[in-house]
């Protein structure tokens, strides 16, 4: 797995109002994709990709709670309320 | 607006952290609404605050109060009331209408007498009064404190704003409105726009004819925080206040600030208008019409359930004596007062 490393963070507004969400996506390399594949003795074989993952954990000033939504190991998606 | 920084961090410990910025418009706790009046008349001060608290009795203090300033007076009002709405005086925000009247002359050359409508919304959309914009926005951004303002409320009345003083077509309300933001809300962040049609019409006309949806005078989801509406019940003609409410806020919820294409439709997207918090910035029954002290103090009884149905967050009492909708005098009314304002409701 290469080096982790966080690249970019973007929100989805410029600004928000209380009340609303929030959605900060968070790019870089904190992952990596494998390709896991089975082969029987005749051949035939069967391929599954999974990801590896470093952790990764935000938080901000205000103390807010923020939930994960996607992350594919390039790209990840949190939301919180404003 | 408050600043504040958000931190991804690997567990390498490598990290990035980004500003990002809050408006704070003032939201009730969930399942709470704000609990405000207009006390009385004079506007100002502590003694403008003394026909409201032989309502309520000391029983609690109003969570918002009502103003009325001229349209270039907004900054000398707020210096008024300042010190005694705000953080440790137990209120928490003022609410203005920002009305289209002055007591000075106005851009037509036309000598104003107080009161007078004489701020044109074609006016204000061309820039004439830009100077007295660009003052009150820095008046109100000195003041810091999140403040309510309503545009031109009641902007669809007929017997206001449209028809009698020249503000014929509905359609020019948006332009001006949304000029006075484009100004305003970058040098005060810490205005909270509200949007306050009557809640009476559901379409409007002006001297123009026709019928238009009120979705025409509707300047866009970006351009509001809140949508209020000031609804009486003046003879109890509804009956209760969730009656009175409801045409309005179901309009509103059933998405009719979205999708007119019709003539001056602004076909804003699906849901324009439905998220915002809704707040009643004027309310009341006229205490000397047929109504009787015991049906205003049922009916009074009726709001927090009402407000809570129809996802109401802020209800203010229109309390002025010349309008004969003070309840002083009023036992059963004021003690229905006191009885709402104690409720769990509005304990905000």
């Amino acid at each position: 797995m290469s080096s982790p490393s966080i690249s970019s963070i973007t929100f989805d507004k410029p600004s928000y109002t209380t009340g609303q969400t929030i959605t900060a996506t968070v790019t870089g390399t904190f992952g990596e994709a494998f390709n896991f594949t089975g082969t029987l003795s005749d051949g035939s074989t069967l391929t599954e990709s999974f990801s590896v993952t470093d952790a990764l954990t935000v938080s901000d000033t205000g103390d807010r709670e923020w939930t994960a939504v996607s992350n594919n190991g390039t790209t990840a998606v949190f939301t919180a309320t404003a | 607006m408050t600043a504040y920084s958000f931190t991804a961090k690997l567990s390498d410990g490598a990290s990035l952290t980004e500003p990002f910025t809050v408006r704070n418009i003032l939201m009730p706790p969930a399942g709470m609404a704000w609990f405000g009046a207009y006390p009385a008349s004079g506007d100002v001060g502590p003694t403008f605050y003394e026909p409201v608290g032989e309502v309520l009795n000391g029983s609690r203090e109003l969570a918002v109060v009502t103003g009325y300033p001229r349209f270039d007076l907004v900054v000398s009002m707020l210096d008024s009331n300042e010190a005694w709405v705000g953080p440790g005086t137990g209120r928490t925000a003022l609410l203005y209408q920002w009305p289209c009247l002055t007591n000075s002359n106005n851009t037509r050359g036309q000598n104003a007498t107080a009161p007078s409508k004489n701020v044109y919304w074609t006016d204000i959309a061309a820039g004439i009064w830009d100077d007295v914009l660009t003052s009150t926005a820095e008046g109100l951004a000195e003041y810091g404190q999140p403040i309510f303002i309503r545009f031109s409320a009641e902007f669809d009345s007929t017997a206001n704003d449209i028809e009698i003083f020249g503000n014929g077509d509905p359609r020019n309300y948006v332009p001006a409105y949304q000029h006075i933001y484009n100004i305003v809300a970058p040098l005060a962040p810490n205005v909270i726009w509200c949007w306050c049609p009557t809640g009476n019409n559901l379409t409007v006309a002006g001297s123009v004819g026709g019928t238009m949806s009120l979705e025409v005078m509707y300047p866009g989801d970006l351009y509001v925080d809140w949508i209020c509406f000031d609804k009486y019940d003046f003879t109890l003609s509804y009956g209760s206040p969730l009656a009175a409410y409801s045409p309005f806020v179901n309009w509103i919820k059933a998405g009719n600030l979205a999708g007119n294409t019709g003539v001056g439709g602004h076909d804003y997207p699906p849901g324009t208008g439905t998220t915002k918090p809704r707040g009643l910035s004027e309310t009341g029954v006229r205490t000397t019409l047929s109504a009787t002290d015991s049906q205003i103090a049922t009916w009074i009884d009726g709001v927090p359930s009402a407000c809570a149905a129809l996802g109401i967050s802020m209800w203010c009492w229109f309390n002025a004596s010349p309008e004969v909708l003070t309840l002083s005098g009023w036992p059963l009314s004021c003690a229905a007062m006191q009885n709402i304002g104690a409720s769990e409701f509005f304990s905000a």
